[in-house]
């Protein structure tokens, strides 16, 4: 095994050296201050998403027609491997130039000094994206990243279990109460009533949303705000479903995903991201039976609004040239581009209509009007991987009913705060 | 007559080394490898070793040093215990891998076997296959909700069979399973080899000896396998306690049962790869390296017992 694990690696490392040689073969980039049509430069590009290959390389033919000398190679990687590799092309002073970041690593790379802030772009329509997302990319009062995309999380219903249950389908307001009584009337048909990844611990599709929805928060001025009582209140929602039958057991979500278990018509809703969109058209075999609602409220209305962004090498030897690409990905053409192709909901104001009229019969617009009215931005610190990883440890077993949810919660806020101190 | 004495001296003085001696000559022969051992192997043990004394950012620069604090936290964790056993318990049943490996290997190599090398290609390609790969079938067949297995067992009549890769204890199992599945391929190459080295002599004169073929297996194959399953045992022991690959790909981080599953790598992984704690992740490392060498060191010394190089 060990020999084989080797193997794997310096694959890896090959992969890494490969990509870096690209940034090593510079002619003349400018490392700094204006470039023009004429200049030389090669650039790397590293990104996750295959979806949306057809996206950046149209985006990188715009950006061309304007700098006809700057070669952009792109490479891309798994969503789950992209982080690894992305951290170990740091730790080897080999980024790419321009990457795509998330909220959870931001912070991370920009106190680090990996990305170069980039507030001397000029003429960059900062007002244009939500302001949550510019936001979430600009740290300690700098600019690091300009936003690509949105997402908000809903319910994706199933009409005809709504329909054999007997329960009317939600309209815009619906409460707590309203979603569990469809749910158990649901289950009781024999399908699963709600199903969603609480069981991998991923709170933007779940229960960082209830969190929200009942007055609690995750972090606030550097503490865990998981042990207050309406964050607690927001978890055992979960729980509780669970425990009544509504939501199948976590082992069941976990040998058969929940999209995969909604996608066989086995579940009346679906909690989940504006990114399933696109595969759910993809997998489901009659999508005119299914529709999309807002969550549910409680206290508040709420929902988790991520987004990405384009970011910046500090390290990156030709620096003007790949300052010059992340704003030429980021134009109101690009993110037109970005929403003809249906994709994600491009972050650039007044281009989102034409991804929400990608699919007519699925309101779309619920994902951008909760954007717009009742979104909470996610929840970030310097080293967010390292709590996440906590409530991974931890919650899952209260969900379960294994251990009481006040006591998990307490527990992980502990260890949390621990981890936030030392940051 | 002192003139030819000194003069037959001289060329004997160059001669003083031992006729056997060939000088620099092996060095020469053995200096690529051992500089690819000393770059790829000692050098980053080395460096890991003084890693496990920093405390370092994310991204593994800016050092400080910190004494032991890393160790002196590793022996702290709660869940260290249990990743221990876990491991433990995961090494010890890979290791009955290698008695099942050498039936298999006696009944491939048995005289006038048709079909031998079909055989020995079917064994030996699952080590070919990528681990992860193959742990990706296996995740089908132990499926809980439509898994092969879980479908054969409510088929003869058990209502509920457990979610295998869910429940804690059962996830371990299922790994240790496909851990042995997966080490039976080269176990079985290197005990056909070893089997071939073998006399059919010691063969012929046990059976006019009267021996049956389960006699002769007992007291001729086994004894004379005896260095090679040495070797496989020290080889599969090692890979028991580096057991990472099979656990991530068959649970991986958002099972509910990885808790209760997690292995001395895995924690290793967490910490270095998950946590970003650097130091904390070398420390582990080398909390393994020190057991490896242990268990290493006391099967050596056992094996004066059992392995018959003769």
């Amino acid at each position: 095994m060990k020999r084989r694990s080797f193997l794997a690696i310096t694959g890896l490392a090959g992969a890494a050296v490969s990509l870096s040689a690209c940034s090593g073969n510079t002619t003349n980039g400018g490392a700094q201050g204006d470039i023009t049509k004429d200049t030389t430069a090669e650039l790397t590009f590293f990104y996750w998403d295959k979806v949306q290959t057809p996206t950046v390389e149209a985006n990188i033919a715009a950006f061309n027609k304007e700098y006809p000398n700057i070669k952009v190679s792109t490479s891309i990687a798994a969503y789950k491997d992209y982080w690894s590799k992305l951290r170990t092309q740091a730790e080897g002073d080999q980024l790419p130039d321009v990457f795509w970041m998330n909220g959870p690593n931001i912070q991370l790379y920009a106190s680090n000094e990996m990305l170069a802030p980039i507030d001397d772009i000029k003429d960059v329509p900062w007002d244009s994206y939500p302001k949550a997302l510019v936001d979430l990319y600009t740290v300690d009062g700098k600019h690091y990243g300009i936003p690509k995309d949105y997402d908000t999380i809903a319910c994706y219903v199933n009409k005809t279990l709504f329909e054999q249950a007997g329960v009317p389908l939600p309209t815009d307001g619906w409460t707590w109460e309203e979603h569990n009584d469809a749910a158990k009337k649901i289950a009781a048909t024999g399908a699963y009533g709600v199903v969603t990844t609480v069981g991998a611990a991923d709170g933007q599709g779940s229960y960082y949303n209830t969190m929200f929805q009942a007055g609690g928060y995750v972090i606030k001025d550097n503490l865990s705000g998981f042990a207050d009582p309406k964050s607690i209140k927001g978890l055992k929602f979960w729980a509780d479903l669970i425990a009544d039958g509504s939501m199948p057991s976590l082992q069941v979500m976990t040998d058969t995903t929940p999209p995969k278990l909604f996608a066989a018509g086995k579940a009346g809703i679906y909690w989940a991201g504006s990114w399933m969109v696109q595969s759910l058209m993809e997998d489901l075999a009659d999508p005119s039976q299914y529709t999309v609602v807002p969550l549910p409220k409680d206290e508040v209305q709420a929902t988790v609004i991520h987004g990405l962004s384009y970011v910046a090498s500090a390290k990156s030897k030709n620096l003007a040239a790949a300052k010059a690409l992340v704003k030429a990905m980021t134009t109101k053409e690009a993110a037109e581009t970005e929403a003809k192709n249906g994709t994600a909901i491009p972050a650039f104001n007044g281009t989102q209509q034409a991804w929400i009229e990608s699919v007519p019969d699925w309101q779309l617009d619920v994902f951008t009007n909760g954007a717009a009215d009742y979104s909470v931005p996610y929840p970030v610190s310097k080293n967010t991987a390292a709590w996440e990883d906590l409530q991974l440890q931890i919650l899952p077993d209260a969900f379960a009913g294994k251990v009481a949810m006040d006591e998990a919660a307490k527990k992980l806020a502990e260890q949390m705060d621990a981890l936030l101190a030392k940051e | 007559m002192t003139t030819t004495t000194t003069g037959r001296a001289a060329p004997t003085g160059k001669r003083r080394r031992s006729p056997m001696s060939v000088g620099a000559w092996p060095l020469l022969f053995i200096g690529p490898l051992l500089l690819g051992v000393l770059v790829f192997y000692y050098y980053p043990i080395i460096s890991n070793l003084w890693t496990s004394f920093t405390a370092t950012n994310a991204f593994g620069g800016d050092p400080k040093f910190v004494g032991v604090d890393n160790y002196v936290d590793l022996l702290n964790r709660p869940d260290l215990p249990s990743a221990l056993v876990n491991t433990l318990f995961y090494t010890a049943v890979v290791l009955l891998g290698v008695p099942l490996s050498v039936v298999i290997a006696a009944m491939i190599e048995l005289p006038g076997l048709k079909g031998r090398t079909i055989y020995r290609v079917l064994f030996f390609m699952p080590y070919l296959a990528m681990p992860v790969a193959i742990a990706q079938v296996w995740r089908i067949f132990f499926n809980g909700n439509f898994g092969i297995l879980n479908q054969g067992l409510k088929a003869i009549g058990i209502a509920e069979p457990p979610y295998w890769l869910s429940t804690p204890g059962f996830a371990m199992l299922a790994v240790a399973f496909f851990g042995i599945w997966s080490s039976i391929g080269f176990n079985v190459i290197i005990l056909s080899a070893g089997l071939k080295g073998i006399s059919p002599e010691l063969y012929e004169a046990a059976s006019l000896d009267g021996a049956s073929a389960w006699r002769q297996f007992r007291t001729v194959t086994v004894p004379l396998l005896t260095p090679s399953i040495f070797f496989l045992t020290i080889m599969t022991a090692i890979g028991g306690f580096q057991l990472f690959d099979g656990l991530y790909a068959m649970l991986g981080p958002g099972n509910p049962a990885i808790n209760q599953s997690r292995s001395l790598v895995y924690l290793f992984y967490n910490e270095a790869f998950v946590q970003q704690n650097k130091g904390g992740g070398a420390a582990i490392a080398m909390f393994i390296v020190l057991l490896v060498g242990i268990a290493t060191a006391i099967q050596f010394w056992g094996q004066k017992k059992w392995v018959h190089y003769e």
